[in-house]
């Protein structure tokens, strides 16, 4: 048998053990959601179904043009389209953004298309 | 009893360390597996490309089975306001244009007064397979994975037109779903079928996928079905049919999804064909599925190797799989056709007698007696059917 003293030691350090372990859970960053906390819904009421998507955006680097890139492409999609891409040369950069523009009629002026253009070839550009 | 509680303390920090750090190893964003699997709404853990619209990839090993369940079935929409809530007692499919009498269908109505027919049919991706295209080519960069096998039943196409009297000089009918552009100005999804095709009596007004209602992200309440040609005309959440008297110029037709206009789909970056039509029937095409991607194998032992095969419905004569990069190409054991629009599954047993890197490949021959060829390449990475290589590690 534990003596009391001993038993009281025992169970401070599983407290300690446990307040500690909590605190640097609380401090990670986030992290992808396991599936079963994961907001995204879908509901049957009578006749009347209903889907619930969660969108987030994903972080992209700091670099000149960044906010007009963000702020415009954000009007109509999720940066995810640029994420999945692998890097491509100036040209095809601006070839997909006046594709928007021409063919999707995105409102999109010259001066920020080619700031957004400048952006894509920083952070996924290769040389011609 | 002191020591061992010095040493239980220690043990306990120490623990309490290594969770920690386990925990701090998933902060790696966009390069770690787990952010990119996703779950959506009546869909299991699948590869996510985008969430606003959604496009999502069915993972690889779930092709081991004939037939893709619904939550693993992949989901391509092109326009951001996807239909999210639906009412499917006021729900009517109208069919309009060009017909003597426009009629307003309900679900219950379409399911009790028309007659009933199924198909099973491989819904695959105008786009499926772009990531291996070289050069790379810009737009969504699917692997396999886009793509997937369903048992669709509801309503021939044929019989919802005839019932709604088509007049004379219809040439096309275009289909229109319930989802939507952000803006006012960017082009609503339409697509068209010239008025042979929607009349040949194979095109489905599909309302059940797999004995189930269709997920809302692969098209709840209604999904056009059209066996052997890409899902881009597969339209979702369809409601809205018209019957033209002429050539439908809509962007998703005209702009869109267009093809150079040749057998293999293939055309040289360096000078791009100037001619371009909409991409149509499914291009001949073979894949691996096992060994899994990365999954090494051992030297001597026998190596199950497996994949699918398919085209529009010409149908499979043979598949050869090649383990020296392409010298020698051996036969492989076809299983049986499970429909003639379904792919068809291919298996081979292979023994390895190299150590390192094998370059194992896959080419299918369709039954006019074309064979799959290596170099194949167009501007939107579409129609993919060049022979696929899989690089597995023999130790």
């Amino acid at each position: 048998m534990l003596k009391k003293t001993q038993f009281i030691f025992i169970a401070t350090l599983c407290c300690l053990f446990l307040v500690l372990h909590s605190c640097t859970q609380q401090k990670q960053p986030d992290i992808a959601k396991p599936a079963d906390e994961n907001p995204n819904t879908f509901t049957v009421k009578g006749s009347v179904r209903e889907i619930f998507i969660n969108h987030d955006e994903p972080d992209f680097p700091e670099a000149e043009g960044k906010e007009i890139f963000t702020s415009t492409c954000t009007m109509c999609h999720t940066l995810r389209y640029i994420s999945i891409q692998p890097n491509f040369p100036h040209k095809t950069w601006e070839a997909e953004v006046n594709k928007m523009i021409t063919k999707f009629h995105a409102p999109i002026d010259s001066v920020r298309a080619g700031k957004i253009v400048n952006y894509l070839v920083t952070i996924k550009g290769v040389k011609q | 009893m002191i020591k061992q509680l010095f040493r239980s303390c220690i043990f306990l920090l120490v623990l309490n360390a290594a969770l920690s750090s386990c925990s701090n190893n998933g902060v790696v964003k966009e390069s770690s597996t787990a952010d990119k699997m996703g779950r959506f709404p009546e869909k299991g853990d699948m590869i996510m490309l985008t969430d606003r619209p959604p496009q999502l990839e069915t993972p690889l090993n779930i092709f081991q089975q004939d037939i893709t369940p619904n939550d693993y079935f992949f989901v391509r929409w092109h326009l951001s306001q996807i239909l999210t809530k639906i009412d499917i007692d006021t729900f009517r499919l109208y069919i309009g244009g060009a017909v003597d009498k426009p009629i307003a269908i309900s679900m219950k109505d379409l399911k009790s007064k028309y007659p009933a027919d199924s198909v099973i049919a491989l819904a695959i991706c105008s786009g499926n397979s772009r990531s291996t295209f070289s050069p790379r080519v810009p737009s969504g960069q699917w692997g396999n994975g886009a793509m997937g096998n369903a048992k669709w039943k509801g309503v021939k196409l044929k019989t919802i037109l005839e019932a709604a009297g088509i007049k004379k000089g219809a040439i096309e009918v275009t289909f229109q779903g319930m989802d939507k552009g952000p803006l006012p100005d960017i082009p609503v999804f339409v697509k068209s079928l010239s008025i042979d095709h929607a009349l040949d009596g194979e095109v489905l007004i599909a309302y059940e996928m797999n004995g189930q209602d269709i997920p809302m992200l692969n098209g709840y309440p209604l999904k056009l079905v059209v066996p052997g040609w890409y899902a881009t005309y597969w339209v979702g959440s369809l409601n809205t049919i018209k019957v033209l008297t002429d050539t439908f110029k809509g962007f998703w037709m005209t702009k869109a999804y267009q093809v150079v206009n040749n057998a293999e789909a293939n055309e040289s970056p360096d000078s791009p064909a100037k001619v371009t039509v909409p991409v149509s029937h499914i291009k001949l095409n073979s894949i691996f599925i096992l060994p899994e991607p990365h999954q090494p194998v051992a030297y001597g032992q026998p190596c199950h190797v497996e994949g699918l095969a398919f085209n529009d419905g010409t149908g499979i004569k043979k598949v050869e799989v090649s383990v020296d990069s392409g010298k020698n190409w051996m036969e492989t054991t076809l299983n049986p056709e499970i429909s003639k629009y379904s792919w068809r599954r291919w298996k081979y047993e292979w023994v390895p007698k190299t150590i390192g890197i094998n370059h194992l490949m896959v080419r299918a021959t369709d039954n006019n007696g074309f064979t799959q060829t290596s170099k194949q390449w167009n501007r939107g990475g579409y129609a993919k059917g060049f022979i696929e290589q899989l690089d597995v590690k023999v130790k």
